[in-house]
């Protein structure tokens, strides 16, 4: 009986390391964040929207175009990036319309890892690419406009010791 | 009579051979059936006397065994010599065979030796791997819409921006959804709270 017991052990602890996918391990971080550029003052066009942090205006004055006076946080989401699945990140909470889908596309590196990303708006794919992402860099994507303004990605990797 | 006998009888009439009365009866009876042919024996007759009185009668050559004994010695002279000569360079080369291969092989070795000590030292080949630097692509999918990527500073950040992309309504709350999502997520809270302080 005590022998029946120790063996039922070993099945269960075999079939747990059986039921470890290897594909699910985490490999990285990605932070996104939602934002909203705006020449508007923010609190008379999306006056629940949060002032984004000020290195995205910073780094937003360097694009042509997309210098806007006024940057909101919609939304902001981190999820891991498994080894060879794909994840999604919906910054907006509750809400499906600006989602990013993102898996690797080689083998993660120490200073960072090439991702296939594919944004969509609205359930429809608008793009795909595949970036090369270094640890805390920045990758935006500017996206539909909204309301005078413009909604923007941001993507930020995050390496797993964050 | 088959063809070849017919031609062997008119052949020996014509250079005026004895025939005898059997082939004499056999050539008359040909003569009877082709009689162009006595005109034919008649011209060779009158050539060959002809060339007879132009060349003399045939002779035999002067001293006939004389030459034929001569001709007969050298080619037995060139034979022996070219024997002779076969055999000695036979031997040459079969004393060659035994110590060229050894040789052979010791100066190989040699040349291997002194290519190692006197060339200079090979040089560690390195596989010189060039990073390509590949710009990464964008599709679209929709039509009429277009990206451009743009490297905005020296720390790394990238932009890429989509022109073309269909606007979302003004009017169209997207914090509403996320008030909503607020809302469920507190509903969610309460409820547990009140089912926790229903069971304790």
């Amino acid at each position: 009986m005590k022998i029946l017991g120790i063996v039922s052990v070993w099945l269960l602890f075999l079939g747990q390391v059986l039921a470890d996918d290897p594909g699910k391990e985490s490999v990285a971080q990605l932070r996104t964040v939602l934002l909203f550029g705006s020449h508007h003052e923010l609190a008379k066009v999306v006056p629940e929207a949060e002032p984004a942090e000020e290195g995205h205006a910073k780094r937003m004055q360097l694009i042509k175009n997309l210098n806007f006076t006024n940057y909101g946080l919609l939304g902001s989401e981190t999820k891991p990036i498994w080894r060879s699945y794909t994840n999604w990140a919906a910054p907006m909470k509750g809400s499906d319309e600006i989602m990013l889908s993102f898996e690797p596309n080689s083998e993660t590196e120490a200073d960072g890892v090439k991702l296939d990303l594919e944004l969509w708006q609205g359930k429809r794919k608008v793009m795909k690419t595949t970036q090369p992402l270094k640890n805390n860099n920045w990758l935006y994507i500017a996206g539909p406009e909204w309301r005078g303004g413009r909604l923007i990605v941001g993507i930020e990797l995050l390496p797993l010791s964050h | 009579m088959n063809q070849e006998r017919k031609e062997e009888l008119i052949v020996r009439w014509m250079d005026a051979e004895q025939l005898s009365a059997e082939e004499n009866q056999q050539l008359e009876a040909i003569l009877a059936a082709e009689p162009e042919l006595k005109t034919l024996r008649n011209g060779h007759h009158s050539m060959r006397e002809e060339l007879q009185s132009v060349y003399g009668q045939p002779r035999d050559l002067p001293y006939g065994d004389f030459f034929q004994t001569k001709l007969e010695q050298a080619i037995r002279d060139s034979e022996l010599e070219f024997a002779e000569a076969s055999k000695a360079s036979f031997n040459w080369r079969d004393t060659l065979r035994w110590w060229v291969a050894p040789v052979t092989v010791g100066a190989m070795a040699i040349a291997f030796l002194a290519g190692t000590r006197v060339g200079t030292a090979p040089v560690e080949e390195r596989l010189v791997v060039a990073e390509a630097q590949i710009r990464p692509l964008v599709y679209t999918p929709e039509g009429g819409v277009t990206s451009t990527i743009v490297n905005a500073d020296a720390a790394g950040t990238s932009v890429i921006v989509l022109e073309g992309l269909q606007p979302i309504p003004d009017s169209y709350d997207l914090m509403a959804e996320r008030k909503s999502s607020s809302d469920r997520a507190a509903t969610v809270k309460l409820l547990s709270r009140i089912s926790s302080s229903q069971i304790f």
